[in-house]
């Protein structure tokens, strides 16, 4: 365990709260999608790939409010609704990336790569926007 | 000695050490498996096990599932309990605020893997503050005028490490029989649906493996974790003769002081070793730091806090 938590921090220990949440739902819906394409889920027109992402997306919000919000005390409220963005939106991209790459081997880690891309940019625009309304209250 | 008061709230950019360490495990196991099925050019067969028959991937689903859920519960009893963090011998002083005992949810019943150790916040003198703020990533303050720092004191609870272990091993078991009913559940279902139907019926059946041995692994996991819990003492906090401790009293602890990745970075102690008394405020929570300054002075402090707050 205390080497999995040395490789922990230096791969994602440096990584804000949101984009270690976003590769997870990263993973989760990577992993699901990867089983699916075992299953022969694969060359999914834009249609269902959208719809399939965001089933998984939503999927994996309800276990990030789980893990984030009741395990690790967050809160469900506090972070329900910034978690139930990351999750749509990385579920729609994992999915639609991965069904045009195709390459099985990359699913997962195109999940975790997606999921820390969105929510960094998350983060970085939310934190933006309460400085723009921090901005507007002092007038 | 005065101090600069540190500044509440975040001095950093704060991480979970938890949240960090699943997705390290999710991560790599998943990123494992898609790299060794694909090398191996896994072929999807029917696996029977049991007089279970599903498809391999269904078995996977469970199987992965399950020993994610119980690699999480590890992880949750390696921070509670296993792990040893480098941290700072230190002794400080102050007024009791606020108490939060283990178990504190209804939550941490349902999943007592969760639970955390009791826990004080000590409102400390003024004294104090280089210790708060040296190498803390967050800043915890009390809700009175002044905005007083305060030290989360952790007091080690065998209930909780109890529970976690107990929350293991009864996960351990869990999800052998997750797996299997999972995969008795998804066999069931047969896709015969065209187009996107198809599709979603799929999925179902991966979630439906999925779910039901992630869910029978946590319900092994409350069970042994309520045996464990019931099975280990209660230990409240409680000063070195005994005294329980309530709001208001004045008290100095020794013990290992931590950046706690759990606690936004704050520094807390992990744990309290030593908790002396020094009698009790008049006043009420919360606290501000002027109590303990004027009140708790020097000469009643142990030796391990009056020579200075850090003993190395």
């Amino acid at each position: 365990m205390r080497t999995l938590q040395l490789i922990a921090r230096a791969l994602f220990g440096r990584l804000s709260i949101c984009a270690q949440t976003g590769g997870l739902i990263g993973v989760i819906v990577g992993f699901f999608l990867l089983l699916g394409q075992q299953l022969g889920l694969v060359n999914l027109s834009l249609n269902e790939a959208l719809m399939l992402g965001l089933v998984l997306g939503l999927i994996a919000w309800l276990m990030i409010l789980l893990l984030v919000g009741i395990w690790l005390r967050y809160g469900v409220g506090n972070v329900a609704l910034s978690t139930l963005l990351n999750a749509v939106l990385t579920g729609i991209l994992v999915v639609v990336v991965a069904n045009q790459v195709n390459l099985l081997v990359l699913t997962v880690l195109l999940g975790l790569l997606i999921g820390i891309i969105v929510g960094t940019i998350l983060c970085r625009l939310c934190d933006r926007s309460v400085k723009n309304i921090a901005s507007y209250e002092r007038g | 000695m005065s101090a600069v008061k540190p500044i509440c709230g975040s001095t950093g950019a704060t991480t979970d050490d938890i949240l960090t360490t699943i997705l390290a495990l999710f991560g790599l196991a998943g990123t494992i498996y898609g790299i060794v099925t694909g090398i191996i050019e896994f072929n999807v067969a029917t696996w029977s096990f049991l007089g279970v028959s599903a498809s391999s991937v269904v078995w996977v689903s469970g199987i992965l599932s399950a020993l994610a859920t119980l690699g999480v519960i590890g992880v949750f009893y390696y921070n509670r309990c296993l792990e040893s963090p480098d941290g700072q011998n230190a002794c400080t002083a102050g007024v009791v605020n606020d108490f939060v005992p283990s178990f504190d949810s209804a939550w941490n019943e349902v999943f007592p893997f969760t639970a955390m150790h009791n826990m004080l916040e000590l409102v400390v003198k003024c004294d104090y503050w280089p210790l708060v703020e040296l190498n803390a990533l967050f800043i915890v303050c009390n809700d009175d005028e002044e905005q007083s720092p305060i030290l989360q004191t952790f007091y080690e609870s065998s209930e909780v490490c109890a529970a976690g272990l107990g929350a293991l091993i009864g996960g351990a078991v869990g999800a052998a029989g997750g797996i299997l009913l999972g995969a008795l559940a998804a066999g069931a279902i047969g896709c015969t649906a065209s187009g996107f139907l198809y599709v979603l019926c799929i999925i179902a059946v991966i979630l439906v493996a999925a779910l039901i041995a992630a869910a029978v692994t946590l319900a092994g996991a409350w069970a042994g974790g309520q045996i464990g819990k019931a099975a280990a003492e209660d230990s409240a906090p409680s000063a070195e003769d005994g005294t329980e401790l309530i709001l208001g009293d004045y008290i100095s602890v020794e013990g290992k002081l931590i950046t706690s990745g759990d606690m936004d970075g704050a520094r807390v102690y992990w744990f309290a070793e030593t908790t002396r008394m020094h009698g009790r405020s008049l006043g009420s929570p919360p606290f501000s730091h002027r109590d303990p300054d004027e009140n708790l002075t020097a000469d009643l402090l142990p030796s391990a806090c009056q020579i200075g707050p850090v003993i190395d």
